[in-house]
């Protein structure tokens, strides 16, 4: 399952609550963990980051294959 | 032999070379205000062939100080003064503003003497601008814009450990997706064993 993980801190926090409209969400040791059963896709301008945020949204670490990472979209598919 | 390491205190200066003596005068006293707080002239000091020089310190607060070395007669070195890209600002000096107010008081007054200044940049947990001195040595004031908490630690502690495990010292043709799938790895496992 694709899931990306967050630092849960107010930076992530606008790409956390667009994330969980789609995707499910889950928090815990201060981290957060989006989860997708086939994609995951977030759009960069729904996610309002800007680019220190946006460029640096993997530092937490992901599961799944980077497919796309550029300035408009992140996507990560299955292994 | 004491297993206690001891603490550091802060920066007492850090020193570079400069081929613009008055430039740097003019930048560092009178544009950015700093107060000359020591210097030092020397003839032949040190090996062999070793030019005579002053060497000069700024007072960048806190008790900390920017300093020069200028060497009398020697050939200027733009390699090691001005190098562009991001080779050459990976070497920097950041200094700290205190208020969101200072920061926009710091960048007024640079561009009012004529410095080329950024915006105000916007990182995870400080906000920068950023500029170069006369010698083309690249400064930056920062505004903490929270403190850093106990989670934003860790995370951090994680990332060195996922870099090193991945990358080692340059050895491994490794990638930055190569650490970001071993860091998951690990905050996956964090989160595991959290109640």
């Amino acid at each position: 399952m694709p899931s990306l993980f967050v630092l849960d801190v107010p930076e992530f926090a606008p790409l956390l609550e667009g994330a969980e409209k789609s995707y499910r969400v889950s928090r815990k040791a201060g981290y957060a963990a989006i989860m997708a059963p086939d994609e995951l896709v977030i759009e960069r301008a729904a996610s309002g980051l800007g680019d220190a945020i946006w460029y640096g949204a993997l530092t937490g670490g992901y599961e799944g294959r980077v497919r796309e990472f550029n300035a408009e979209r992140l996507r990560i598919a299955k292994e | 032999m004491s297993d206690t390491i001891p603490a550091l205190h802060g920066v007492h200066h850090t020193a570079f070379p400069t081929w613009k003596p008055k430039s740097t005068v003019a930048f560092y006293r009178d544009i950015l205000g700093l107060k000359v707080r020591h210097a030092i002239t020397a003839k032949g000091w040190g090996p062999e062939k070793h030019p005579d020089f002053l060497h000069f310190f700024f007072d960048a607060g806190n008790g900390s100080t920017i300093a020069f070395f200028y060497y009398i007669g020697t050939e200027p070195r733009p390699d090691l003064t001005g190098p562009r890209g991001y080779l050459g600002t990976a070497r920097h000096t950041a200094w700290t503003a205190n208020s969101p107010e200072e920061l926009q008081a710091w960048r007024a007054r640079l561009k009012q003497h004529g410095v080329a200044v950024s915006d105000e940049i916007e990182h995870e947990t400080i906000r920068s601008i950023y500029f170069r001195d006369p010698n083309g040595y690249p400064l930056e004031i920062t505004l903490q814009s929270r403190p850093l908490e106990p989670a934003d630690i860790r995370d951090a502690e994680l990332t060195l450990d996922a870099m090193c495990e991945t990358f080692g010292d340059h050895e491994s043709k490794a990638t930055i997706e190569d650490m970001w799938r071993r860091k998951g790895a690990m905050v996956r496992q964090i989160m595991a064993e959290a109640r």
